[in-house]
């Protein structure tokens, strides 16, 4: 069985680690162990590319006191997204840097990623 | 598969609630009392309480918020219904339009002839922070919290989804504040019952009375405008787009349809029923639209066999200007990215063949989490007997509809009542 405790400790390692079903081809971020589209148990760890864009976003003021005692709040507001990746799942990350909008491109930021997803815009 | 029917007709014959708003005093179980006599006031020909022969309450988070789990037995001996069965529905936001649900199919399964459902919540004794934090929980703690999600935060993402997809401006989200604080201002439970000139007035007043600079604002758009008297909460939505932080109780009284005449000669009939489940926000098809609020609303209208126009008036889950502009395409209202057109043309006002949130909304009458759900079910009970005060609609409402959302819509349950004769 893969679990968050599987998906957070290959974050650390700098891995975006989806599950796919062999039976229905279904892809999963988070991953999971049972593909809730055809009850398949047989998913397959795989590794995402980390490109997508922005799909809907916020600044956001009032946070919670996780994200305070991570230096965020009304003067610095955590800037959080849901990010379309390109291999045509969602996922919801925080982003490094300001200036985005929806379609911006953003990448996965490995160096980052431990206790959370991390994304930055994607200037290549 | 055909939309199934309840097994036999089930009738409202009372609804009541405490004010919604914040009441240092009083902790859950105060609320939930002064919401049940509210009810029990409301049932044309008496209620005996012996009479009830279970309990089911809606109420996200007792825990959190009081410190109190276990809360239905504890409402249930606080109106003298122990030793009855009580029971307590948690479905975050939704959970009392959930516990209505689950009140319905317990009468229709034939076992119990009369059931108090009610929804309770108590949310003013944390500070915000702490708040925000309680909220958040209804989201994904493993997935959606840990990248800076907040409750606010989850809509203002799906406002610039919905914003980015259709063009519409914040001034159009605002709109939707506007028309409930419009009729917040007729509810003398709300917790803001005062329309946003008023509101304006009223800061002014107090600035004059300690000494402080008066603020002028040359329009409502210019307060709305003003990082201080309307601070971003989660950009792009600001104080003024979000409910607020209460605390508030309400009561509905279910009956068999067969011995509706008993209680009143008006009964309000439950003539559809849905519910749905969805998943995280990152794990949807959309982001500017609700699956399990359409999937509801469908097994809702299929049931009830009624259509979006049949409905005369609405209240729908407005805890952010959004999710009111969402709801309103959600149920066939309005197309998909029209909602905030129809909303800046007037056809949500209380004025209108079919208005929305008449109560005020969860915006202006205030958004108990729990409590929300039953809340909206004792507006339309008024509104369909003609007891609405202030605020009656001037049309004739005999088909109206409720939409309660928990979470992001991870949570939906929608409802179709009539008024009957008994």
């Amino acid at each position: 069985m893969i679990t968050a405790a599987d998906f957070y400790e290959a974050l650390a390692e700098g891995t975006l680690l989806a599950t796919r079903c062999a039976d229905c081809d279904g892809l999963y971020i988070p991953p999971r162990s049972l593909c809730p589209a055809c009850y398949g148990t047989e998913l397959k760890v795989e590794e995402l590319s980390g490109k997508g864009t922005v799909g809907a976003y916020t600044a956001v003021a009032i946070t919670t006191t996780r994200m305070i005692e991570a230096g965020y709040g009304r003067d610095n507001p955590n800037i959080t997204a849901v990010v379309d990746l390109a291999e045509g799942v969602r996922i919801s990350a925080l982003i490094h840097g300001d200036d985005i909008t929806v379609g911006t491109p953003v990448v996965f930021d490995s160096e980052h990623s431990a206790e959370h997803v991390v994304f930055r815009k994607d200037d290549s | 598969m055909a939309q199934r029917k309840l097994g036999r007709g089930v009738a409202i014959v009372g609804a009541g609630m405490s004010p919604f708003g914040t009441f240092a005093r009083m902790a859950t179980r105060d609320l939930f009392v002064e919401a049940f006599l509210d009810m029990r006031g409301s049932v044309d020909k008496g209620l005996d309480p012996d009479d009830i022969e279970a309990l089911y309450v809606g109420n996200y988070s007792s825990d959190l918020f009081e410190g109190q789990g276990h809360t239905a037995p504890l409402m249930a001996d606080w109106v003298g219904l122990t030793p009855r069965p009580a029971t307590r529905i948690e479905d975050a936001c939704a959970s009392s339009g959930v516990a209505l649900r689950e009140g319905i199919i317990a009468v229709a399964s034939g076992l119990y002839d009369v059931v108090l459902v009610g929804g309770i919540e108590k949310m003013s004794n944390l500070p915000t922070g702490e708040v925000t934090d309680a909220l958040a929980t209804a989201g994904d703690a493993l997935y959606e919290i840990p990248a800076g999600f907040t409750f606010p935060g989850f809509y203002a993402a799906m406002a610039t989804a919905y914003m980015h997809r259709y063009g519409a401006q914040s001034e159009h989200l605002i709109q939707v504040t506007q028309k409930n604080h419009e009729n917040g201002a007729l509810n003398p439970k709300a917790q803001f019952g005062q329309r946003i000139a008023d509101i304006m007035e009223g800061k002014k007043e107090r600035a004059a009375a300690k000494g402080r600079p008066v603020p002028e604002w040359e329009s409502e758009m210019a307060f709305f405008h003003d990082d201080r008297a309307n601070p971003m909460i989660a950009a792009p939505l600001r104080l003024f787009d979000c409910s607020p932080i209460s605390d508030g109780a309400a009561v509905l009284l279910l009956v068999s349809e067969e011995i509706a005449g008993q209680f009143t000669d008006e009964p309000i009939r439950v003539i559809g029923s849905g519910q749905a489940s969805g998943r995280a926000l990152h794990d949807r098809d959309t982001l500017t639209s609700i699956p399990a609020a359409q999937r509801a609303g469908q097994m809702a209208y299929e049931m009830a066999d009624v259509t979006p126009d049949d409905i005369k008036l609405a209240e729908v889950h407005d805890c952010f200007t959004i999710a009111e502009l969402i709801a309103i395409e959600d149920l066939g209202f309005f197309a998909p990215g029209d909602g905030y057109k129809a909303t800046e043309d007037g056809m949500t006002a209380r004025t209108a063949p079919r208005p929305v949130n008449t109560s005020g909304g969860l915006k202006s009458k205030g958004h108990p989490v729990g409590a929300s759900g039953a809340g909206q079910t004792v507006e339309v009970f008024k509104q369909m007997r003609g007891l609405a005060g202030e605020r009656q609609v001037a049309h004739d409402v005999d088909v109206a509809l409720t939409h309660n959302v928990g979470g992001t819509g991870q949570t939906c349950a929608v409802h179709i009542y009539e008024r009957g004769q008994a």
